[in-house]
């Protein structure tokens, strides 16, 4: 796998910021995980009245 | 006798639902993801770092921390518990935690040098070394060691100047009261640089030889493995328990508890790892109670996020 590898070949990049020391890379997976955050929070989820045609009751 | 008022469960609206077909979608797209991800980022792939490559790359400070482990002067040998009661090591205000841990893995420096060497066999410039060493007292022992670590000394370095010769161990004065020593640390590199080191310091482990305890304790004890992980941005202060080597991603999660050590009073303390222990413990117990700590139990209100997850509930309330 390691001919396709993008990521793992290389030094570490990071960013410098005060205090702060972060990889890049675990810079974009926190990132990612705000993102889903807010997706999960602003994108409507189907709900029981969209399905309905689809379920049967009683 | 009280009635159930439990409503029978069929009487609730169904619907069908093929958790069969949800189980395999599932699979299906872990599995692409897991290959492509893996594909895409592979996952870091270092050389284990060995004590014959500290020889030849640092024979000096390999000579040095062996010199430093028979005069009882290197990290380990002032660690305390569980390997010695050389120290109280960290504490949480009155409460010596580390100590009362007990020494459970007693661990004494001078072996870490004088155990493979005792194995050693067909040279008796060593066996003569080793016998010297062994003939003297406890108190001349720790005279001979330090005097050959102080003769060696330091590299000029974060403005302090250079002391002894240097950390060079070929500057170093021919005699100088140093005993056995010399010919005890010099023996040890030629041990390191043949790759015998390393057998010879987890075989005394246990059974199968997979102890790797007293191996890593003379490794950290050298500047070598600091130096190996500093240059990967793995130290302590540098954020280093979220990182990974290369550019692969880390345990972001940890973000909390290294940010502590990175500033004060956790940056300079020598009793951080106690500390911040304990203030993430605090921390935790006020996470587990927030529902009961007034001001923190009101956060909701003030920010109410749940309210855009429960929006399109909250409309056919309304409706309703």
């Amino acid at each position: 796998m390691s001919a396709l590898s993008i990521v793992a070949e290389g030094p570490g990049k990071y960013i410098h910021w005060g205090v702060i020391q972060i990889s890049v890379a675990n810079a974009i997976i926190i990132a990612v995980m705000v993102l889903l955050f807010i997706l999960a929070l602003v994108v409507p989820f189907p709900t029981h009245d969209d399905q309905a045609d689809e379920g049967h009751s009683r | 006798m009280s009635r159930d008022r439990t409503p029978d469960s069929h009487d609730f609206p169904t619907r069908r639902y093929d958790l069969v077909k949800e189980f395999v979608i599932a699979l299906v797209v872990v599995t692409v993801l897991s290959l492509g991800l893996a594909a895409i980022f592979s996952s870091p792939d270092e050389k284990a770092i060995t004590m014959s490559g500290w020889a030849k790359a640092d024979p000096d400070n390999l000579v040095t921390t062996a010199a430093s482990e028979l005069a009882g002067t290197t990290t380990s040998a002032t660690y305390g518990a569980p390997y010695n009661s050389a120290a109280e090591g960290q504490k949480l205000g009155p409460i010596p935690l580390q100590k009362l841990g007990g020494v459970r893995v007693p661990v004494d420096s001078a072996d870490l040098v004088l155990g493979p060497l005792s194995n050693v066999s067909g040279d008796p410039k060593l066996s003569a070394a080793l016998a010297h060493w062994k003939a003297a007292t406890p108190e001349q022992q720790t005279r001979w060691a330090t005097a050959y670590t102080d003769a060696i000394g330091t590299a000029a370095a974060d403005g302090e100047p250079a002391a002894g010769a240097g950390g060079e161990v070929g500057k170093v004065a021919a005699s100088g009261g140093y005993g056995p020593v010399p010919a005890l640390s010099t023996a040890l590199l030629g041990l390191a640089k043949a790759g015998g080191l390393e057998g010879a310091l987890t075989s005394s482990g246990n059974f199968y030889g997979g102890d790797q305890t007293r191996s890593l304790l003379l490794l950290s004890d050298g500047a070598y493995l600091e130096d190996q992980a500093v240059a990967q941005n793995l130290g302590g202060d540098q954020w280093g328990m979220m990182n990974e080597v290369g550019n692969a991603p880390g345990q972001p999660w940890m973000w909390l508890y290294t940010f502590w050590y990175q500033v004060k009073p956790f940056s300079t303390s020598d009793n951080a790892d106690a500390e911040v222990w304990g203030l993430m413990m605090l921390l935790t117990l006020l996470l587990m109670f927030v529902p009961f700590i007034p001001g923190l139990r009101s956060i909701p209100r003030w920010i109410p996020i749940h309210r855009l997850v429960w929006r399109s509930y909250d409309r056919t309330a309304q409706r309703r």
